[in-house]
């Protein structure tokens, strides 16, 4: 198979190419879904839904990472899986700790995600449909980004992992994926670290200490257990190296949702954001190469804004949906119906706003675990509540549409309580839908009438609060 | 015997009984099922502990779309339906409790905040994993549990009372243990649908009522002679996530049809009762000691990570039962579950080497039909 057209695609630099053909050719023959077909269909799907170069070579990283993990067993590589991880300072930890030469550690899914989806190769369906066939019934509604890791390694798409893991502090699922693989595909797996939020409704931005002790020491013994099963070390030496390079990529996402939302017309696709997104909160060892590709879209929307060109007309109507958009609905948004769609969800940082509770004098473990809580929307649903009324403000959203994804738990409670919190506190219309990522569940149109008739709303709430100000 | 006539009678009274202990001063606290809410502390504080686990009907599914989405476990959308449909057994608390480990459970307490903002609520979300930071956790929030029911109650909890309620709730367990050691037997004196009935009568009823009943019922179950019990077959297992009460079809079924359910294992809406607390020490300790059981003692929920120590459960009990085949009933979208089924149904097909059957429920009365074909086919495949 001749990837080199695709990786031309994905902005693979020509040496890149020369490099790494072979190797990306194999990769993908491995999974055995892909075929040039699909190359070609990627080529234009990526076409189709991005605009900028910086969106692009970020899928380059994606296709990286992909290539890494496929090849990693043939490389003599130890192969671990991070399954729906919600913190993936583990894997930078571990890297820190062994070096990249003897290991490669995946959150499977985000690829799954970015390149099979709708982006560039469209073959979602088929690795959602493995995990049907081996388990995970469709009647469920189980979620699509665990049904991606399932179906990819039960269905023989992605190699085995020699382990798999989960936090399960953002969700439920994501161990209990971790231990469906573990148990029916026969892969030791660690699923200690565990979160507790019971803190009263209403609470959300005081937390509650024994919460916060309970995940960092929770978390340190998952550190230490995946540390001694692969004969290593952790180290909170290693662990706080990693969260310096994960913070070092937060800060050109904020820069970039900021700059995103300043520019007027929307200076680029809310799809353009989509890899960037995915890749911070779901990084590996190529920090410096997403710094770089996060650069080039900084630049690219700083020169489109200066010339005052954008993707949707000049002051469109702001919202946001929850969770990310599927390609063919963010399209929908954009170019049919004039929406300026911020992405901020979960990847917007809120200024902190309280003194912190743990010192310096606590481990790491507990500090990070108060700062992971205190970001919000972590297995408490008033958080989620409380952040989306300071995202609609900071942004300044004409409407929110607290669109979650079908089948995912902790994202779909708060709409209603959203819905009514923002109406009632802010006067800005506010509505709830499910969406999915998953193609057969709905269809654009299905949407369509949904997110029209909301438009409208805001349309009609906006002219009326611009008249009471004048 | 008429243990349904008897518990269906007491029932039906003990929402009066309750409203008249309301008047006269007796705090009632509603909780959810999760089996992590020790009634010890409850009745140790002079309140009343009152399990909320009505389910098996429709029409509170249905309201329950007015503030959550649909593909959230059915039991625990029943539950939300009957907040939001005013239903007058989830009006009748002064505090409410849930101690849960799974997103659907922690919901019911949200809608209860969110829609009764003047009832007084507790939550406690129940670590995943059985270890030492789990139990210590867990300890704590039974500390806070303590401090919130004397708050609300206005009493002391003290040594003595809550080594007297230790003993009430030990003894209960031990009379349905007892009773569900008789099902071991190849004549098994009593039905599954009497045996839920009795279990499910556990969370509402008065305790010294229930105890008394309980040990009625052991006796004359003891005192059957052989020759008046018939042998029914196929021996049945029903196991799933929640097993609210009156959802009863998958028992009536296979009961009308000629089998036995001979034993159950629901982590949610069925009261544990192979575990007692340990009755030693002063009351921290006595704390610890309802830690210990609840947390670490008690076979762990399907929603813990792993829940192996509940699949090895069920299918020890599998064979301690003699049970022929097994019916796996799950509210739909229970996803925690339908993981926990997943390995459960290898561990099944690959140890046990018994059939295995998957049910799904939303409560919905055009279940029937489907549900009356596939477990007859069922317990044919059996004889």
């Amino acid at each position: 198979m001749d990837v080199t057209e695709f990786l031309r695609a994905v902005r693979y630099t020509e040496e890149e190419i020369e490099n790494e053909k072979y190797r990306v050719s194999e990769a993908f023959d491995k999974c055995k879904i892909i075929d040039e077909e699909d190359l070609k269909k990627a080529q234009a799907n990526l076409s189709r839904y991005l605009t900028t170069e910086g969106a692009r070579r970020a899928f380059a990283i994606a296709v990286m990472r992909f290539t890494d993990m496929m090849m990693a067993k043939d490389e003599g590589k130890k192969l671990i899986y991070l399954i729906h991880e919600e913190f993936p300072q583990i894997g930078l930890t571990f890297y820190n700790a062994m070096g990249r030469d003897k290991l490669v550690i995946e959150i499977p899914e985000t690829y799954l995600w970015l390149l099979f989806g709708q982006m560039c190769f469209d073959r979602m369906v088929d690795i959602l449909e493995a995990a049907e066939k081996y388990g995970m019934e469709i009647g469920v509604a189980h979620c699509p980004i665990d049904q991606l890791a399932y179906g990819g390694v039960a269905g023989d798409i992605i190699p085995k992992p020699d382990v798999a893991t989960s936090g399960g502090v953002f969700c439920d699922q994501g161990p209990k994926t971790a231990e469906i693989i573990g148990e029916l595909c026969d892969v030791p797996y660690f699923v200690t670290t565990d979160a507790c939020r019971d803190e009263s409704w209403g609470s959300f931005p005081e937390l509650d200490i024994d919460c916060i002790r309970f995940l960092g020491e929770s978390t340190e013994k998952h550190f230490n257990e995946i540390g001694d099963h692969l004969g290593v070390e952790v180290t909170e030496k290693h662990f706080r190296k990693a969260r310096v390079e994960i913070a070092m990529l937060w800060g050109p996402l904020q820069e970039t949702l900021q700059l995103t939302a300043d520019g007027d017309p929307r200076p680029i696709s809310c799809m353009d954001e989509e890899p960037f997104l995915q890749m911070t909160v779901y990084p590996d060892w190529r920090t410096k190469e997403l710094t770089k590709a996060f650069r080039t879209l900084i630049k690219e929307i700083k020169e489109r804004t200066a010339k005052g060109e954008g993707v949707v007309p000049k002051g469109a109507l702001r919202t946001t949906f929850f969770c990310d958009p599927r390609p063919d609905i963010a399209e929908m948004c954009e170019k049919e119906l004039g929406l300026n769609i911020l992405l901020p969800g979960i990847y917007w940082v809120a200024p902190f706003e309280k003194t912190r509770m743990i010192g310096k004098e606590e481990n790491e473990y507990v500090r990070f675990a108060e700062a992971y809580i205190r970001r919000g929307i972590v297995r408490c649903h008033w958080d989620h509540v409380y952040r989306a009324i300071e995202c609609t403000n900071h942004f300044k959203l004409d409407g929110y549409m607290a669109a979650y994804e079908y089948g995912c738990r902790p994202l779909c409670f708060p709409g209603r309580w959203i819905k009514d919190e923002i109406e009632e506190k802010l006067g800005i219309p506010a509505t709830y839908f499910e969406e999915s990522a998953d193609p057969r569940i709905h269809t654009p149109d299905q949407l369509r009438t949904k997110i029209e008739t909301f438009a409208s709303v805001m349309k009609i709430k906006k002219a009326k609060r611009e008249k009471q100000a004048a | 015997m008429n243990i349904k006539g008897t518990i269906g009678q007491k029932t039906t009274e003990r929402l009066v009984e309750l409203e008249l202990a309301k008047e006269e001063g007796t705090k009632i606290v509603g909780y959810y099922p999760s089996e992590y809410m020790p009634e010890e502390l409850v009745l140790a504080a002079g309140m009343i502990p009152y399990g909320l686990l009505k389910a098996g009907d429709y029409t509170p599914i249905l309201h329950s779309g007015v503030v959550v989405p649909r593909w959230q476990d059915t039991f625990c959308r029943a539950q939300i339906g009957y907040i939001v449909m005013k239903d007058p057994h989830y009006m009748l608390p002064d505090l409410y409790v849930d101690a849960w480990s799974h997103f659907g459970a922690s919901l019911v307490i949200d809608n209860y905040d969110f829609l009764m903002p003047d009832m007084e609520t507790l939550r406690i979300e129940v670590p995943h994993v059985k270890n030492e930071a789990g139990l210590k956790f867990y300890i704590k929030r039974m500390c806070r549990l303590k401090e919130k029911l004397e708050e609300v109650s206005g009493n002391k909890i003290t040594e003595e009372s809550l080594r007297a309620a230790i003993k009430v709730c030990n003894r209960e367990r031990e009379l349905l243990k007892e009773i569900a050691l008789l099902r071991k037997q190849e004549r098994v004196p009593i039905s599954g649908l009497e045996f839920m009935l009795l279990n499910h009568a556990t969370y509402i009823l008065d305790k010294e009522f229930m105890n008394g009943f309980l040990e009625e019922v052991l006796e004359d179950l003891k005192k059957k002679k052989p020759e008046d019990i018939s042998i029914n077959t196929p021996r049945v297992m029903v196991v799933g996530a929640a097993l609210g009460m009156a959802d009863y079809q998958v028992f009536e079924l296979v009961e009308d049809m000629g089998g036995q359910v001979v034993i159950e294992q629901f982590s949610e809406a069925m009261k544990d009762f192979y575990d007692n607390v340990d009755i030693e020490g002063d009351v921290d300790q006595l704390i610890s000691n309802i830690g210990d059981r609840y947390f670490m003692k008690k076979v762990c929920n399907f929603a813990f990570r792993p829940a192996s120590e509940r699949q090895d459960f069920i299918i020890q009990l599998a064979k301690d039962y003699k049970v022929q085949g097994m019916i796996w009933y799950q509210q739909l979208y229970q996803d925690n579950a339908d993981f926990d089924y997943m390995i459960l149904e290898k561990k099944v097909r690959e140890g046990l080497k018994i059939p295995m059957l998957k049910l799904y429920t939303e409560y919905d009365s055009s279940e029937k039909a489907a549900l009356v074909t596939r477990i007859e086919t069922f317990l044919k495949t059996l004889r």
